[in-house]
């Protein structure tokens, strides 16, 4: 499994390391992202409903970081606009 | 030619560009006219029995007058606090305190202005108890949800009549149906919807402030029912039996409410306005900038707020690049703020918080303006989005 580490990164950073990230893998492989920035947990959530990928699981890791496995939907390259799901 | 670019009689209006009417708005004309006025014929102090004063006192009296109308309750029950954010603190301890024997409970929205928040804690912080009810992905309360929060011991309820960062309204006559058959009063902060069509019926408290409607600063509203056990929870004042201590701002008041008149006698024709721009903002943006996401609920919104979110943009640097374009809007993602923590709201609702940004759009607002901020907007988030390593 695939692993970001952002911790001491601040918003919009550790969603762009996550976005870089998923850019390489394959369509349903797992991504862990380690994030200490309160606003991940509500940003990684949002990236994942905007960009199509599952959420699998959140979980306190070290310290005051926490532990978002994401599993990711298809290649996460390119910025093709979210269409519909854009306006909610 | 095809219609107007800007409603006629918007005189006094915001600067091109300044699209952040939910944080405060120039001076309406009609204030600055009554505020000069009153300057000069309102400057005695009303407590006194002398011409002068008797002047002053009919100023206030009369302004109390105009509020009451505009509002659709009695004079009697309006008081004049020095902020929005004092009448939301009156307003919980007061309550608090007129109904302690009831019990030590309050119940507020996951969404409240940071006002009713800080109440709330102070009240906890007394050994209260507070429940917050959640919110739907559009930022509003379910009225059945909150109903079901009211407890016997439940000294009050906020709600506010809509949201200040999303435009959401609040299901608020419902949730003061609930309120009134549990007999608890229910507190309506109306500070982002005051002037913005009727208000909702059944509050027992409502609290607003005068520079978000085009009064001055300094100048916020308690309105509160009779029969409502309210108390005053500061000391007691020799000038007045009010919950609001000291020397009341007779002009600041005076230009309130005639701003308040006025703007509630065109609410319609502006409000129609702005809907019809901030529905063009809402679809246009979805569709020209990448990644992203438009909050808030589409159609039972304010007419005037228009909020959404950027992947991979921080909110700072997007209102850094719109004012360098000449645009003025606020953000409620956590790298604008003071501190690391995104905005409650946005939370609640499971909005994206980064790249946020909130268009707000004052009176007299011009189309070309609109026009503008659609056309710099996508390469403004380009070149925030490029900047990151």
């Amino acid at each position: 499994m695939t692993t970001v580490d952002a911790r001491g990164m601040r918003c919009p950073l550790p969603v762009i390391e996550l976005q870089k990230a998923a850019g390489g893998l394959a369509p349903g492989a797992l991504l862990t992202l380690l994030s200490d920035d309160p606003a991940s947990a509500t940003d990684v959530a949002a990236w994942c409903r905007m960009r199509g990928h599952d959420l699998v699981s959140t979980a306190p890791a070290e310290g005051e970081a926490m532990a978002y496995v994401v599993r990711v939907k298809d290649s996460g390259a390119g910025s093709s606009n979210a269409d519909e799901s854009a306006s909610r | 030619m095809g219609r107007p670019d800007r409603l006629p009689g918007a005189d006094n209006a915001a600067p091109a560009g300044y699209l952040d009417a939910a944080s405060t708005q120039p001076l309406h004309p009609a204030a600055r006219a009554a505020l000069l006025a009153a300057l000069d014929d309102g400057w005695a102090d009303p407590a006194r029995l002398y011409r002068s004063a008797r002047r002053a006192r009919l100023e206030l009296d009369q302004a109390r007058e105009q509020v009451a109308a505009a509002l659709g309750t009695r004079p009697d029950e309006v008081l004049f606090t020095i902020s929005g954010t004092q009448a939301v603190h009156l307003a919980v301890a007061g309550l608090a305190l007129g109904r302690r024997r009831i019990g030590g409970h309050l119940v507020t929205s996951a969404v409240e202005h940071s006002a009713v928040l800080h109440a709330a804690e102070q009240f906890q912080a007394g050994g209260g108890q507070a429940s917050v009810v959640p919110v739907d992905s559009f930022g509003a309360v379910d009225a059945d949800q909150y109903a079901a929060t009211l407890r016997p011991d439940t000294a009050l309820a906020c709600l506010q009549s809509a949201n200040h960062e999303v435009g959401t309204r609040q299901p608020v006559e419902a949730v003061a149906r609930a309120c009134q058959r549990a007999g608890v009063p229910l507190v309506v902060d109306a500070a982002a919807s005051v002037g913005h069509g009727p208000l909702p019926s059944g509050w027992s408290v409502l609290c607003a402030s005068a520079h978000k409607w085009g009064g001055p600063a300094g100048v916020g509203l308690l309105v509160v029912r009779s029969g409502v056990r309210f108390r005053a929870p500061g000391p007691v004042d020799d000038r007045s039996t009010s919950a609001v201590p000291g020397f009341e701002n007779v002009p600041g008041i005076v230009a309130a409410a005639a701003a308040l008149e006025a703007v509630v006698a065109d609410a319609e024709r502006q409000d129609r306005w702005a809907s019809a721009l901030v529905r063009r903002i809402r679809t246009e943006v979805a569709h020209s900038v990448p990644d992203c996401e438009v909050v808030g609920h589409p159609r039972d919104r304010l007419p005037h707020i228009v909020t959404f979110s950027c992947l991979y943009a921080g909110g700072e640097a997007l209102l850094v690049e719109l004012d360098k374009a000449g645009f003025a809007v606020s953000s409620g993602s956590s790298c604008s703020a003071s501190t690391l923590e995104p905005s409650h709201v946005l939370v609640a609702m499971g909005a994206l918080s980064g790249g946020n940004v909130r268009v707000s759009l004052p009176r007299g607002v011009t189309e070309a303006d609109v026009d503008r901020f659609l056309e710099v907007l996508p390469g403004a988030v380009a070149r925030v989005r490029a900047d990151r390593p």
